[in-house]
């Protein structure tokens, strides 16, 4: 009985133990070091180096951080337009083409930053299809409309964060109470009053948290300002260029700066996001509210034309993956198309090398981040914490609010030299360091999901598995992997697409050994080579479609396991 | 032998003692409730059954075997929640197998008794159906047979049948009974509905405040309440403080004779007066005491009255009849007491 007990406890005891040093090792450690170095000066603990930074003189900080500032304020604003209006139509109107437009809308969740951007710079870009055309058709000697700097950041941002506020507006907008509307029109008030006295305060706590949340990820953007910022420093771009220029210690005071604001963020973000549940009392009528003619067509004209604009980019990307090598350099599309570009993928070993890194990579990160991801979460829901819970997901959940580039930094800062951690080895350089790095940036999104659907397990199922019987394990594998199943898959999809284009600090720690597709895809544009970049991007979108057909199919296969 | 026995058992959740008892015996093969108000305790007590809860102090013994200690899968204990807890990723078939197969019993004899266990309950047409998609009854009916099919020593409820519409519950109430006869299985039920504890049980444990009030039969209980808080849970009492000196009751106005109470001594005491031990009669009758009518609400079988006597509101519960039918508000009637009904206790507020 003793012995069973112990063993009881040394097999939970495990898993934990695992989980808690990997996070505090991999994730946490790293963070701690490198604000450790940003304040050491010639070994002595100074806050010389962050006068120095922040002091007025120092123009290129604070223009970066301007930079920043003003691109996340216009991206908050134009992605709230744009997220608004897609589900205001996609939820109150009706026409023919919605349902493709509502399954096409999340698009850009499984769209890699990098891939976003490079089909943008094909569109829209000074040397784009667009502008391109606009040239000819006006015979002018400068590309018109050729989107550069801040605007093409600016429309990149809109285009990858837009559905944080459709996906925050959907429920709200679907649950809206068609009486609330009756009830304010009842006693007087005409449309513009009810939207603004009745549907924006139901609306206001989703609109907050998308909000936040679109800023926070702008703030952490990399890639679009890296690839389309010119001399303009942002503030994450001047972090990578600091490293560059081999001042690790000021990087890692300028991560410490943009690590706490964004920590700051997420905070707030948490706040607003755990009071925006309403309880509704009494029934509520669904339904929708009634729009006028015009102001519905203009809805749908508008929804349709953001759809299209958000479709080019991924068809045109599709088109330059088929073009010949040198086909495309001054006329407006390819002028010969060819296999060659895939063929090449399959058959050459070199440049089938980066798939070959970033798939076996992702394996490697999922595994991670499932084992101490679900380890984690159960920890946090079932563990009985008491009033360490919401301290111990805080601190768990960090690295979500960290940009990239942070981690990355981190994680130079520890394993530049053989550490411990490293198995005496200097990680920077390795194989291992990316994955590792994909891991600290990844987890968070197996902890939410399955933490989620931890918490709506009804405990007394598990109660149920012990009266009849079932111990510990048994429980564990009958009836709580089940349940929560679909939510850890649906992490694990979000892993997997975050670690096959992952860009932000694959940049930053690359080597020969583990160059992945993103790094590849860069390396393939400064060679002019769009049509192998545009190749890659493809094959990158299809393996993401592998995994979400993946995610779909063991999803339905645990709602099969059971039935006779 | 009783088939469970508490001895000594408190359980305190933080500063505050959720259940005490010194002792309860729960006889082999009956159907044993316990019944309180909600926060008495009771379902704690069923839960340090079960083994979700620990005691923080005491034993408690099933078949003789201390299994304060064992973890709920080794007490050989079926449960039935209160919101059944049916798994809902599994059909019909796999809840009821789910602990044959934790115990790896031959695929065979799982099929023949889950087959059984559900004859019992009558849902074998549904062996195949998932859970989410059974109505509430038939759900409660497969929480029954997923508990049953173990053939437990002990078969506890949580209060099963709160859940349930109430002509359902009246329904599933019989089937419960009728399966415990049939299998002679000690049944430990919790519920906080009277009229539900004495339908079923052998014995019914009254709780309240962590503590047990009275352990007796249906009719011990309600007949021979231990104070006034069993009387007006167990049937509804008018509880009426006053003085007790010399075979006679007074509260303000209110006067009356009371024999058969020499444990009672002289001083403060509570009257419990049981709805139905108001005989309301007609004015020219003969009765003790004349009462005004205040309310009348009319039930079919039975006419409920609220009554002003000498300054006292009561409530009294008669069979309908022409009389009570011609009865009106502010009309004055006689009213005499079936004394039988009517217990004299010691004391204010116990």
């Amino acid at each position: 009985m003793a012995d069973l007990k112990s063993f009881l406890r040394i097999s939970i005891v495990i898993p934990v133990a695992f989980a808690a040093v990997v996070i505090l090792g991999y994730v946490l450690y790293p963070l701690f070091a490198m604000a450790r170095e940003s304040l050491l000066v010639h070994g002595v603990i100074s806050f010389d180096r962050y006068a120095e930074l922040l002091s007025w003189h120092n123009t290129g900080f604070w223009e970066a951080v301007l930079n920043s500032i003003v691109v996340s304020l216009a991206t908050v604003v134009l992605s709230g337009v744009v997220g608004t209006l897609f589900a205001v139509t996609l939820t109150q109107c009706d026409f023919v083409g919605k349902k493709a437009i509502a399954s096409l809308a999340v698009l850009p969740i499984g769209l890699p930053p990098l891939v976003g951007v490079i089909s943008f710079l094909f569109v829209f870009g000074e040397s784009g299809i667009i502008p391109r055309l606009l040239q000819q058709m006006f015979v002018s000697e400068e590309s018109i409309l050729g989107f550069d700097g801040f605007a093409a950041i600016l429309m990149v941002h809109v285009y990858s964060f837009y559905v944080y506020t459709y996906l925050f507006l959907l429920p709200p907008l679907r649950n809206i109470d068609a009486s609330l509307i009756e009830a304010a029109s009842s006693v007087g008030a005409g449309a513009w009053t009810a939207f603004r006295r009745v549907i924006l305060p139901e609306i206001r706590p989703a609109l907050t948290g998308a909000a936040l949340l679109t800023f926070m990820a702008s703030m952490a953007s990399f890639t679009a300002p890296f690839l389309f910022g010119g001399d303009k420093r942002f503030l994450t771009t001047l972090i990578y260029s600091t490293k560059l220029n081999g001042d690790i210690e000021l990087a890692a005071a300028q991560s410490v700066l943009l690590g706490i604001a964004s920590v700051m963020f997420f905070f707030f973000f948490r706040r607003t996001a755990s009071t925006s549940t309403r309880a509704a009392k009494g029934s509520t009528r669904d339904g929708k509210i009634t729009i006028t003619p015009w102001p519905r067509r203009i809805l749908i004209a508008g929804t349709i034309g953001v759809f299209v604009f958000e479709l080019l980019p991924i068809l045109t990307i599709l088109m330059i993956a088929f073009a010949k090598e040198g086909s495309w350099t001054w006329q407006i599309f390819p002028a010969s198309y060819t296999l060659e570009n895939f063929h090449k993928l399959f058959y050459d070993a070199h440049v089938f090398e980066p798939i070959l890194n970033s798939i076996m990579m992702s394996i490697l990160t999922l595994v991670f981040c499932i084992l101490v991801g679900v380890t984690v979460s159960y920890v946090i829901v079932r563990g009985s914490l008491g009033r360490w819970k919401a301290p111990v997901e805080l601190l768990v959940n960090i690295p979500f609010a960290l940009p990239g580039t942070i981690i990355a930094i981190g994680l130079l800062i520890v394993f530049n030299s053989s550490h411990i951690l490293g198995g005496f080895a200097v990680l920077v350089g390795s194989f291992w360091i990316l994955p590792i790095a994909y891991f600290a940036r990844s987890y968070p999104l197996v902890v939410r999901s399955t933490s989620a659907a931890l918490e709506t397990l009804d405990g007394s199922l598990l109660e149920a598995g012990a009266a009849l019987g079932a111990g510990f394990w048994s429980r564990l594998r009958k009836v709580v992997l089940p349940l929560i199943g679909s939510g850890i898959i649906s992490g694990a999809l979000l892993v997997s697409i975050a670690s096959l284009g992952e860009f932000v600090s694959s940049i930053l720690l690359y080597s020969l050994n583990n160059r992945p597709i993103a790094v590849e895809i860069l390396s393939q544009m400064r060679m002019y080579n769009f049509g192998g970049a545009a190749a890659y991007c493809v094959f990158l979108l299809l393996l993401i479609l592998g995994c979400v057909w993946g995610a779909s199919f063991a999803t339905s296969r645990l709602g099969h396991r059971q039935r006779k | 032998m009783s088939a469970v026995s508490i001895v000594g058992v408190s359980k305190m959740f933080e500063k505050t003692r959720a259940v005490h008892i010194e002792r309860l015996d729960i006889p082999s093969g009956q159907f044993f409730s316990i019944l309180g108000p909600s926060g008495c305790g009771k379902t704690t007590l069923l839960r340090m059954i079960a083994g979700f809860e620990s005691p923080s102090s005491g034993r408690i013994l099933v078949n003789g075997d201390d299994i304060t200690e064992k973890p709920p899968q080794d007490r050989g204990i079926g449960m039935v929640f209160q919101t059944y807890a049916l798994f809902p990723h599994m059909t019909v078939y796999g809840n009821v197998a789910f602990g044959l197969e934790v115990r790896n019993t031959q695929k065979e004899e799982i099929r023949r008794r889950v087959w059984e266990s559900l004859e019992a309950v009558d849902l074998v047409r549904k062996i195949d159906e998932h859970v989410p998609r059974l109505s509430g009854g038939e759900q409660q009916r497969v929480a029954v047979a997923r508990a049953l099919v173990l053939q437990p020593s002990i078969l506890l409820f949580d209060e099963p049948l709160s859940n349930l519409d109430v002509s359902l519950r009246v329904k599933t109430r019989e089937e419960i009974r009728a399966l415990q006869r049939r299998t002679g299985i000690t049944t430990v039920y919790v519920t906080h509905d009277q009229e539900e504890a004495m339908s079923l049980s052998d014995r019914i444990a009254v709780m309240r405040d962590g503590v047990l009030e009275q352990v007796g039969t249906p009719e011990e209980v309600y007949e021979q309440p231990v104070n006034p808080f069993v009387a007006k849970f167990l049937g509804g009492a008018n509880l009426v403080e006053g003085h007790y000196a010399e075979k006679r009751f007074t509260a303000g106005k209110f006067a009356v004779s009371v024999r058969g109470a020499a444990k009672v001594p002289a001083g403060n005491a509570t009257l419990a007066i049981r709805h139905e031990a108001i005989i309301v009669l007609p004015l020219k009758k003969a009765g003790t005491f004349s009462a005004v009518v205040q309310e009348k609400e009319y039930l079919g079988f039975t006419t409920n009255l609220i009554l002003l006597l000498d300054g006292l509101e009561v409530h009294s519960s008669m069979v309908s009849s022409t009389f009570s039918n011609q009865l009106h508000v502010g009309d004055t009637v006689r009213i005499r007491f079936d004394m039988e009904m009517v217990k004299l206790f010691p004391g204010w507020r116990t």
